[in-house]
């Protein structure tokens, strides 16, 4: 449905821009772009940066805040509602003036979802911070099937629910595509949300197209730097770009040139340009969510078949969080995802799951992407 | 939907093609007429009634506070009830003068500082027609005074004869709604000046009194009607996060309903071009839809009309205050919320389309 809004929107531009254009002799749409990118992220007006985006750069600080104090067993219920509803941390955040993680989950303006799938998904990370609360009470015992807390197997002492649910990996990676994901590909960078967005009247030296542009770069590179980004630098969308290297060798380039031609085309109001960028962005990043929500269940998959169920725990709370994360891509239905999900924590969750059942359900994911 | 968007498309392409700037409306429905319907029979009644309302809440005001007793004290109440549900039908109007002073920040901003009444209680402080305590004053500022300044009602009465800061509190009471009949017969006074060149101003420029008006009915609409009423309350703007606090009459909290109610009332009235006391109907956006072929065929302003039913259907679902509602079980607001966001798109997406009319404010969402 919405390739054929683009196809109907391109095709309706390109017929106007015909229809009004006298000069049609000079006129080489299509492919005519002498747009240049810059060599970086850099963009000036007045001899004056013109990208901002310290909203976004303090919601992934408050990302990596809140990650650290979900794996310590003192935190409860009402600190972690705290910090990602209210902005409200222990320790002053870097780069924060208001901004809070709860009121960026499942908005995209032009999301996929209907408003009652966000509405669902908001609903999601509610009850997830309420079972990390209770998996982090429940901490002092040892975790089996069925049982509560905290499995000492692999690297350092992970905290799991009954049914074997680490629900911090489940909000952090959630996020990376309900927040991350979500705001950059299905509201920023998104052509139907751009279009029509003033790109002439100039405040804090940037129009609001610019603007939405380099809130969707900051969501991606908001603790990066900004001229030459190093990856793996946040807990989330930023530090999993860097770890597809290896799949997926030319993305992080693909996708950062990507950010600079659309935002040199906004300057110099190309639109057609600019929205061939998003498709770039978008496309590779739907990449990475999917390939590591495969990629931890595989992972869970093979642990199980070493004999290892405790070790698999953990790749298949990652996991979870993708498949949360799918959804936000334009792959992957809500519903779809739900099925997943419930799969997944069927009977005695992943303690139940087999080697099988998991591998199946990434080469799903896999066959949709193409991998 | 889509294809309004793309027809919206193909016109915003089609008139940015025309050299010819007029912007004369060529649709032949009598603008000024549903103006005229809506100054006369709508907007200068709403705000005599609402300035008469005050009038009856300042004598109670002071009645109350020459006589702080029980029969005086619900008098006060019920009256600050009734002056707020005339209010909802005056709110919508935000344009010249209103938009300028930020009346109805000055008059509805909620939830109310409670922490800067009692500095102003304190100090004494009764210049409160300024923006910095738009937080203090107007009626959200009142419910505090009368349904929460103590634990119950007697407790509060004796808050105005007994208590150290009695003598203040009563001042305070007072200075509220003199600030209130202040700015609110400055914006009626405006209104009933301006009613020529209101009625006369049918252009479909951005500033054309039309075209003003209509945008911040939707505007209303969205933020205040829907958002504040029910999406913020409800968790919608905060990742689903409840917001009990932040309801309507916070403290006197079963009227929260009501207003929500009588507000809805007031957009429905709008619409259809009934007056506030339903005695007269006149031409309206209703009326304009129907003549207009397009949204005629659609049967655009029938859709309208049952949403307003459905969304009042969806309120009166709710059973107890907004409050308990949202923290036993907030999905019932959050119906409401679906039902008023389906109304927005009709409002914005196609009735604004159908009558050509740009919208005038973006999402400030940035950030």
């Amino acid at each position: 449905m919405k390739k054929l809004f683009y196809f109907a929107l391109v095709c309706s531009m390109t017929f106007f821009i015909t229809s009004c254009d006298k000069d049609d002799d000079d006129h080489d749409d299509d492919h005519g772009h002498n747009v240049t990118a810059p060599a970086d992220y850099t963009f000036e007006r007045n001899g004056l940066t013109s990208v901002a985006y310290a909203g976004q750069t303090c919601r992934l600080n408050q990302a990596s805040a809140l990650d650290g104090a979900m794996k310590d067993a003192s935190t409860t219920e009402a600190m972690i509602n705290d910090m990602i509803y209210y902005g409200i941390f222990p320790t002053t955040i870097e780069s924060c003036s208001d901004q809070k993680i709860g009121n960026k989950i499942a908005v995209g303006t032009n999301s996929n979802l209907t408003e009652t799938e966000q509405l669902a998904v908001q609903n999601m990370f509610l009850t997830m911070v309420t079972g990390q609360a209770a998996v982090l009470a429940a901490s002092g015992n040892t975790a089996s099937a069925g049982v509560a807390g905290t499995t000492s197997a692999g690297s350092g002492n992970r905290m799991v629910d009954e049914k074997g649910l680490e629900f911090n990996q489940g909000i952090m990676k959630g996020l990376i595509g309900a927040m991350c994901l979500d705001q950059i590909t299905n509201k920023y960078t998104h052509p139907e949300y751009l279009s029509g967005k003033d790109n002439t009247e100039i405040t804090d030296n940037y129009t609001s197209m610019e603007h939405y542009w380099d809130e969707g770069f900051g969501y991606l590179y908001g603790r990066d730097n900004q001229t030459n980004p190093a990856l793996q630098v946040d807990a989330l969308l930023n530090k999993y770009l860097g770890k597809v290297s290896s799949q997926f060798p030319n993305h992080a380039d693909d996708i950062y040139n990507a950010f600079k031609l659309g935002r040199a085309a906004i300057v110099a109001g190309d639109y057609d340009l600019r929205d061939e960028q998003a498709v770039i962005i978008k496309e590779r990043l739907d990449d990475v969510v999917a390939y590591k929500a495969s990629d931890y269940l595989k992972a869970g998959a093979n642990e199980i078949t070493a004999g290892s169920h405790e070790m698999a725990l953990h790749d298949l709370s990652e996991g979870y969080g993708f498949i949360i994360s799918l959804q936000f891509t334009d792959h992957f239905t809500h519903s779809q995802v739900n099925t997943m999900l419930d799969q997944l924590m069927e009977g005695n969750g992943f303690w139940d799951r087999t080697a099988s059942e998991l591998n199946a359900m990434a080469a799903e994911i896999d066959t949709e992407m193409g991998f | 939907m889509r294809h309004i968007f793309l027809l919206s498309i193909f016109l915003f392409f089609l008139s940015s093609c025309d050299k010819d700037e007029s912007s004369e409306f060529v649709d032949g429905f009598d603008r000024s007429s549903m103006l005229t319907n809506w100054v006369d029979n709508i907007i200068i009644p709403s705000f005599i009634h609402f300035n008469n309302s005050l009038q009856n809440l300042d004598q109670a005001v002071d009645d109350f506070i020459e006589n702080p007793n029980a029969m005086n004290y619900d008098e006060l109440s019920n009256l600050w009830l009734d002056s707020y549900k005339s209010w909802q039908h005056v709110q919508m109007f935000n344009i010249n003068l209103a938009e300028d002073i930020e009346y109805q920040e000055k008059i509805n901003t909620y939830p109310t500082d409670t922490n800067l009444i009692h500095d102003n209680i304190l100090q004494s402080v009764s210049n409160l027609n300024n923006d910095e305590n738009e937080t203090a004053i107007g009626f959200p500022a009142m419910d505090y005074m009368l349904h929460g300044l103590d634990i119950d009602k007697n407790s509060i009465i004796e808050q105005y004869i007994s208590s150290n800061s009695a003598e203040n509190n009563k001042n305070y009471l007072k200075d509220i709604i003199k600030s209130m009949i202040a700015i609110s017969s400055q914006v009626s006074e405006d209104w009933n000046s301006s009613r020529i060149s209101f009625i006369n101003s049918t252009d479909n420029t951005a500033t054309s009194s039309l075209n003003k008006i209509i945008n911040d009915y939707i505007y209303y609409f969205e933020k205040y009607f829907r958002d504040g009423k029910i999406g913020i309350p409800s968790g919608m703007r905060s990742g689903g996060m409840i917001q009990p606090t932040t309801v309507e009459a916070l403290y006197k909290k079963n009227v929260s309903k009501d207003l929500t109610l009588e507000a809805l009332l007031a957009c429905k009235n709008f619409f259809t071009g009934n007056s506030t006391n339903n005695i007269s109907s006149g031409v309206s956006l209703e009326d304009y839809l129907n003549y207009l072929p397009t949204s005629s065929e659609n049967n655009l302003s029938q859709d309208i009309t049952d949403q307003f039913n459905d969304i009042e259907t969806s309120l009166n679902n709710i059973n107890q205050t907004f409050y308990d509602q949202i923290e036993t079980d907030k999905w019932v607001l959050v119906d409401v919320f679906l039902e008023m966001q389906e109304m927005v798109a009709l409002l914005k997406t196609d009735m604004l389309g159908a009558l050509n009319i740009a919208t005038d404010y973006t999402d400030t969402d940035g950030d």
